[in-house]
């Protein structure tokens, strides 16, 4: 119950990585990992991500095929989908691949992030809870 | 953005709910209709509803099958059962007709339901957000 929210995220812009990062980084319930390629990312997938946050603009794989993948790969972990378009079709495709919500990033995407980031906790460690309880259940039947 | 959440209850003796509901006021902005009977309740349900509290045992129909109902119907509704067994059956049962949690009745459940529906409010009034999002990027498209 106490472990860590386990926080991924996939950027290789250096500016936008630092305006995600500069809210959660200090904040000690986080363990945070950054990443600039997406293979690196999603080789990390599988040692356990509660949250990701992806980029739409990465490499050879773009931000709706890394979606993709993370659902195929960690069914449980929460997307966030970011990109500097405030273009309706990105974020449906992100929606569709399986993304929880979609964030432009334009000069309120670092607060908006913030939020889903504290909404996708609450979710998470509500889960965990419940998750918990039913074990009891079990143990007591 | 409409901020209260609505609250249906099925429950043919909703004490708990009532003193829950009392104890909720305080915390999330919302309006909680409680029904005795699983006909009344279906006639009433749509698709404004964001929550539905379900007892087990109700009439005709128990609150499983009223779960499977409101899940096929209304997916976008959050469904909480309430059973006073402790039964690791009808819990799993409920999760698997597609309820979101479980609660055992007992002199703890008024605290529980607050809990779960502070919680599920972060999540309802999350997505409701995010929907006026996408409409105001549609709206943008539509201008441009």
């Amino acid at each position: 119950m106490d472990s860590k929210i386990r926080i991924s995220i996939l950027d290789d812009n250096e500016i936008q990585q630092k305006i995600i990062l500069r809210p959660i980084i200090n904040d000690p319930s986080y363990d945070i990992k950054v990443f600039k390629r997406s293979l690196d990312f999603l080789n990390n997938l599988e040692s356990g991500t509660d949250i990701a946050i992806v980029d739409y603009y990465i490499d050879e794989l773009d931000g709706i095929e890394i979606v993709k993948q993370i659902k195929k790969r960690s069914k449980q972990t929460i997307v966030i989908g970011l990109s500097v378009q405030e273009k309706i079709e990105v974020a449906i495709d992100f929606i569709e691949a399986g993304a929880w919500r979609y964030v432009v990033m334009n000069e309120n995407g670092h607060k908006k992030i913030l939020k889903l980031v504290k909404e996708a906790t609450l979710l998470i460690e509500s889960n965990k809870k419940f998750l918990e309880e039913m074990k009891q259940l079990i143990k007591n039947s | 953005m409409e901020t209260k959440i609505k609250i249906f209850v099925v429950d043919d003796d909703p004490i708990y709910l009532l003193i829950a509901s009392k104890s909720l006021q305080a915390i999330q902005e919302h309006e909680m209709t409680s029904f005795t009977s699983s006909e009344k309740f279906l006639k009433e349900m749509n698709e404004s509803v964001d929550i539905v509290i379900l007892d087990y045992n109700i009439d005709q129909l128990n609150g499983l099958d009223l779960t499977k109902i409101i899940h096929e119907k209304f997916p976008r509704t959050t469904i909480i059962g309430l059973s006073s067994q402790e039964d690791i059956n009808v819990a799993a049962d409920y999760i698997e007709y597609g309820a979101w949690r479980y609660i055992i009745k007992n002199k703890s459940s008024p605290r529980k339901i607050v809990d779960l529906v502070k919680e599920i409010s972060i999540q309802i009034l999350g997505s409701r957000q995010f929907s006026k999002e996408m409409n105001d990027l549609i709206r943008f498209k539509n201008i441009f």
